[in-house]
């Protein structure tokens, strides 16, 4: 059977798996799972960009605040529908990560890592502005209503869990679809030899800078769901840590691996709980060090390992 | 127009600083071809190691030494250690070491140190006589600080043999190698003299906006868009991006954008100055060989 196929029925079983499991989970478990799924979503996009472009971000989790504002505004004051908030909202960042990459990919990977870092940074700052006040609160942030759950027996939260697990299928299907056809080769031949892949015929600005886009709705669509599942977003949720831990997970999951961003995702959120069952410490020292070391010793990452099937 | 002219010494104080943490960036560019982020971690390590140091009694200007000593030699143990073994490996190898080791140092400091925030003593604030009110005696002596800082530090590459030989393995590693030059040990040298001007930045930023593990994240924002406004291979290109960066920032900040904008302005300064400028105002339009 065809590998993508077989890649789509198995994803579609497993997210079937995972919102009955969920059904069992208690709430908070559950919302933890949630937060999983989210940021994997995030990074299947990050993954796109420096997996597969082989371009450098540093400030992936600026595109993701975006999102998650994005998605607080509409339903806060325009009050529109939850799921076509989220659609909105992939578009939108979708065309923004596009202007945003356009002219930063003429920087060369250096300057976009320096870029993307900066934008990281100044983004908080740039939520609290007072000039956008009526429509981000600034620092105090935007409480917003979740979505209800159309069916009796369901909780809200399942609903939302439900909902969050579907869109990242989806999502991931259609990005394992994209990159095993002629999009995703040309973006693995412009990160193995931009100059090569040039002279071949890629055109390589456009499909840098599709890659950058993508990323940059993936990120903006988790972060609706993000916005969606903690029903608040402020500025001091979206600082530099954040797009660093992006950073890091994707880099330990394993960049351009299929399952480097799931692993990421895991472990962007048991990371921290178990540095500090262990250490009773912050993650930080924990992610720090195995970045290191699994930069040095094991640039693929741990979605490279045998036991989870071959690289793409 | 005292007003303006005491924010054009503001920023030029603060410019200073990130003149400072520019410049060590550069050198480290120059003299191994990356881009350290973690080199403001570096700075709050040795304020936070001088500030100790000042509590046992000894006195601010030995202290500014053994420091400045130490910092040297972190950061030249820190480029042999982690750096030396991968530096032909990927960009993006390289990339995640620095975010690792910035992390690292970032989470070191707050465990050892504490997270709350310490007010950190500046070694100016009885010099007496103001200049008439429009530049504090702390930002006069940052300037002073910083201004012979650069001065030494030119005078090394120009005058001194190490000076040479860093240069010329910069321009050239490779016919450098050939004729003996130890182009590693010069990298090493490059990074030290990098860690001590990192801590000379710390050092005279922590007075201002006080000291605490994430001090120099911000600064390290401004020092980046110094260093690629004024070329990212280029010393004077890092002073004079410095200077830039911090007097636009208080200008802007002042009267125009409002000082919650300040970070964007760095934004918009680097993006507007790499679109125009790729290789920024001073630095060297690299041909790539096909």
């Amino acid at each position: 059977m065809n590998y993508l196929v077989k890649f789509s029925a198995a994803c579609t079983l497993i997210t079937v798996g995972l919102v009955a499991f969920g059904f069992f989970l208690p709430e908070y478990q559950m919302f933890q799972l949630g937060m999983i799924v989210i940021y994997s979503l995030a990074l299947i996009g990050l993954n796109i960009l420096m997996g597969d472009s082989g371009q450098v971000s540093l400030g992936h989790g600026a595109f993701f605040a975006l999102g998650a504002y994005t998605v607080a505004i509409l339903l806060n004051s325009f009050d529109t529908n939850h799921y076509f908030a989220l659609l909105i909202t992939l578009v939108i960042l979708l065309v923004f990560g596009w202007l945003f990459g356009w002219p930063a990919l003429r920087f060369g990977d250096v300057y976009l890592g320096l870029v993307t870092f900066a934008l990281a940074f100044a983004i908080p700052q740039m939520l609290k502005s007072s000039v956008i006040k009526n429509w981000t609160g600034a620092s105090q942030g935007i409480v917003l209503t979740g979505v209800t759950s159309p069916m009796k027996g369901i909780s809200d939260e399942h609903w939302l869990f439900l909902v969050t697990c579907t869109i990242t299928a989806f999502l991931w299907i259609g990005i394992e679809w994209l990159r095993r056809s002629m999009v995703g080769r040309n973006w693995r031949a412009i990160r193995d030899d931009e100059l090569a892949a040039e002279v071949v015929g890629v055109n390589v600005k456009a499909y840098k800078t599709l890659a950058f886009a993508i990323a940059s709705g993936y990120a903006g669509v988790a972060g609706g769901l993000f916005a969606l599942q903690v029903e608040f977003v402020s500025p001091g949720s979206f600082d530099l840590f954040l797009s660093v831990g992006f950073f890091i997970a994707i880099v330990m999951g394993g960049l351009g691996t299929r399952f480097g961003p799931i692993i990421g995702g895991i472990l962007l959120v048991a990371l921290p709980n178990l540095a500090e069952f262990a250490f009773g410490e912050s993650p930080w020292l924990v992610y720090g060090v195995s970045v290191i070391v699994i930069g040095i010793f094991m640039p693929k990452g741990l979605g490279s390992l045998r036991l989870l099937g071959r690289r793409t | 127009m005292e007003e303006l002219l005491s924010q054009i010494f503001a920023g030029l104080s603060s410019g200073a600083i990130y003149a400072c943490l520019a410049l060590s960036l550069v050198l480290i560019y120059r003299s191994t071809g990356i881009v350290n982020f973690a080199q403001g971690e570096l700075s709050v390590l040795s304020a936070f190691i001088a500030l100790y140091l000042i509590g046992l009694g000894l006195s601010y200007w030995i202290v500014f030494g053994i420091v400045i000593l130490l910092a040297f030699m972190i950061n030249a143990i820190v480029y042999g250690v982690l750096i030396y073994p991968i530096k032909d490996k990927s960009e993006l190898t390289i990339l995640t070491v620095l975010i690792g080791l910035l992390i690292v140092i970032n989470s070191l400091n707050g465990l050892i140190f504490g997270y709350n925030v310490k007010a950190f003593p500046s070694p100016f604030s009885h010099t007496g006589v103001l200049v008439s009110g429009l530049i504090s005696p702390h930002q006069l002596g940052t300037l002073v600080v910083v201004g012979s800082v650069s001065v030494i530090i030119y005078g090394v590459f120009r005058y001194t043999k190490v000076g040479l030989l860093m240069r010329g393995s910069t321009s050239n590693e490779l016919s450098a190698k050939l004729l003996g030059v130890n182009t590693n040990a010069v990298a090493l040298i490059g990074w030290g003299f990098a860690g001590a001007i990192s801590a000379v930045a710390g050092l005279m930023i922590a007075p201002q906006i006080y000291l605490e593990p994430n001090m120099m994240l911000g600064v390290l924002i401004y020092a980046l868009a110094a260093a690629l406004v004024g070329g990212i291979d280029s010393a004077f290109g890092a002073i004079a991006g410095g200077f830039l960066i911090g007097i636009l920032e208080n200008l802007l900040g002042s009267y125009v954008v409002g000082t919650e904008l300040k970070l964007t302005v760095a934004l918009v300064a680097m993006v507007g100055v790499l679109l125009v400028r790729p290789r920024g105002l001073f630095g060297r339009v690299n041909v790539r060989k096909v």
